[in-house]
């Protein structure tokens, strides 16, 4: 009887529930969900904006995989999630580990400089970065010139062999502090006694990285490793204020090829076919480095 | 006592190691920023002599005429208009979701809100091309709404997210006394759970406000035939050509960007990385 009572007032709440929940389901569903189906409709279709959209089977697709600026742009999206997720986690989780090193007050100071990148918005950082490539006045090849390695210097946005790891550094510069932070959020949480029997069993300090720390902290190096993966895919916007994709369409991302053919080329469905090539590719990156790094949740 | 460091800290070599290793770091951090700092305060003709160092005769000038000249101002005004416009909503509308999901007994709750943040996962261009013809079609496109609606929609997941867990938190027992007392579910919301939840909603306010003010591609396509919606972003990609080469003007217009950010975001950084490992615990 009671128990009726209850789910019948469990019930009640329930469908309140459902009326609490709406507002923020309708909202997503119009402003993300339903565009994305559509784009996948829209993916097999050509339309050019204007005229009316009609049915063109796997053309875009086919197209898509003939197109010489596309391949490159894979290319350069994968090179940069790839290497600036693998760069960002090595030197963030570096950073974390030494930080157990330093006193208390010095660390907070270091993690709240290496960590204000990732408040700063990308377009701004990369903004802040033509300071340091501009090859007649910027800090790096001035750098160069006091250190008497004038021979060094390039015009880095410029240079096919500097392009794309210039590009490389200014996003791992921007991730790295994100690392360190969630690694080191992961090494506050060993216990202490851990470490300290270890260390009266005679264990070193290398050993202690390798035996106790990392693995305990496989969980937070494999979010960090998928978040720097996700925005080394996607960037754009360090990109496009950067090099535009120059020299010529060298440095050419994903996103930014994509929008120049739906936008500016007004290929709608050509545009929708690679984005969801795009969305194939991260989602299998994703599910890549879930199963690379395994992350076991230990209870700490 | 006996801490983690003190334990750690008796080998004095790494103690040292690790002090250069982060003070390099710091400084290849740091610098750049500082040197934006320092240029906006330099005229072009001391740039061009001091280019490294602290500037000798501060020009405050360079700032004034950053903000008249590249139309700071404007797109200063858009971006506070539509970052706070979405922030409120999104914090609204993912409360009541994150309520409903965590502590109203809406069945398959973990389903839906993984479904959300999976979705999440979708690069944005697989969206913005279908969106801008539907936004178009709705004669949406200008006004801020045109920003306003999709960036609240899509912090909808995480922030429901991070709200679910922490409501989860609250025990039942607090809610069940409210609702026998005869209030309402919408008095017992804000009356009694909005206010244990505070530290939540800091996380979330701070994550939106991010996402959104440096939000450059959405922004990009839905302002590009409007001269008055131009955000931040979009507006400072711009601000390099209309500057010419007044380094100086230039690196004011940055810094004015960037220090109030660095400033409040640092004091704030508690709940930038709560809400990151927040995400860890179910990752």
């Amino acid at each position: 009887m009671a128990s009726r009572m209850q789910s019948a007032l469990k019930r009640r709440y329930m469908v309140k529930g459902f009326v609490f929940l709406m507002p923020a389901t309708f909202v997503y569903l119009f402003f993300a969900v339903i565009p994305f189906l559509d784009n996948m409709i829209l993916s097999f279709q050509s339309w050019n904006g204007f005229s009316s959209r009609f049915f063109v089977g796997f053309d875009n697709y086919i197209d898509s995989f003939r197109d010489a600026n596309f391949l490159l742009a894979i290319k350069n999206s994968v090179y940069l999630g790839v290497v600036s997720s693998i760069v960002s986690v090595m030197v963030g989780v570096l950073f974390a580990w030494l930080l157990l090193y330093v006193g208390r007050r010095s660390g907070s100071l270091f993690r709240t400089i290496l960590f204000s990148p990732s408040m700063i918005p990308a377009v701004i950082t990369a903004l802040i970065f033509s300071f340091v490539f501009e090859p007649e006045i910027g800090i790096l090849n001035q750098l160069l010139r006091l250190m008497n390695l004038g021979g060094l210097q390039k015009a880095w946005l410029t240079n096919r062999a500097t392009v794309l790891n210039s590009l490389l550094f200014v996003s791992a510069w921007k991730q790295v502090g994100l690392t360190m932070v969630l690694c080191f959020a992961g090494m506050q949480a060993i216990s202490t006694s851990l470490l300290e029997s270890a260390r009266i069993e005679g264990a070193g300090d290398w050993v202690i990285l390798r035996k106790i720390i990392l693995p305990l902290i496989m969980g937070f190096v494999q979010l960090s490793a998928i978040f720097a993966l996700m925005s080394g895919l996607k960037i754009y916007d360090t990109v496009l204020a950067l090099t535009n994709g120059g020299p010529g369409k060298f440095s050419v991302v994903m996103p930014m090829w994509i929008m120049q053919n739906a936008f500016s080329f007004n290929r709608y469905g050509y545009g929708a076919a690679m984005s969801v090539v795009f969305v194939v590719i991260v989602l299998v990156g994703m599910l890549l480095t879930r199963g690379l790094i395994k992350g076991e949740s230990y209870e700490l | 006592m006996n801490s983690k460091d003190t334990i750690l800290r008796s080998n004095r070599t790494l103690v040292a190691i690790s002090y250069g290793i982060l003070v390099i770091g710091t400084i290849i951090v740091a610098y750049p920023i500082l040197f934006l700092l320092f240029t906006s305060l330099k005229s072009t003709a001391e740039f061009f002599v001091n280019l490294f160092g602290f500037p000798k005769q501060p020009v405050w000038s360079n700032y004034k005429a950053a903000w008249s000249t590249g139309h700071l101002g404007d797109y200063f005004f858009n971006s506070v208009f539509v970052t706070v416009g979405s922030v409120l909503l999104v914090t609204l509308l993912s409360t009541l979701g994150g309520y409903a999901l965590g502590r109203m007994h809406v069945p398959k709750s973990e389903f839906i809100i993984m479904a959300f943040m999976t979705f999440n996962f979708i690069p944005g261009i697989a969206i913005y091309i279908s969106l801008y013809k539907m936004m178009a079609t709705m004669r949406l496109l200008s006004s801020h709404a045109a920003l306003i609606l999709p960036y609240t929609a899509w912090q909808i997941p995480f922030s429901m997210y991070i709200f679910k867990k922490y409501f989860e938190t609250i025990p039942m027992d607090i809610i069940e006394s409210a609702r026998i007392d005869g209030c309402s579910e919408l008095t017992t919301f804000v009356k009694i759970v909005l206010p244990l939840i505070t530290p939540a909603i800091a996380t979330v306010v701070v994550f939106t406000f991010i996402g959104n003010w440096g939000e450059l591609m959405w922004a990009q396509i839905t302002t590009a035939s409007s001269m008055t919606l131009k955000t931040l972003p979009v507006g400072l990609l711009n601000f390099k050509t209309e500057m010419g080469v007044e380094w100086g003007q230039y690196a004011a217009g940055l810094s004015l960007v960037t220090i109030p950010l660095v400033l409040v975001f640092g004091y704030f950084q508690k709940y930038f990385v709560a809400g990151l490992t927040q995400g860890a615990v179910k990752g």
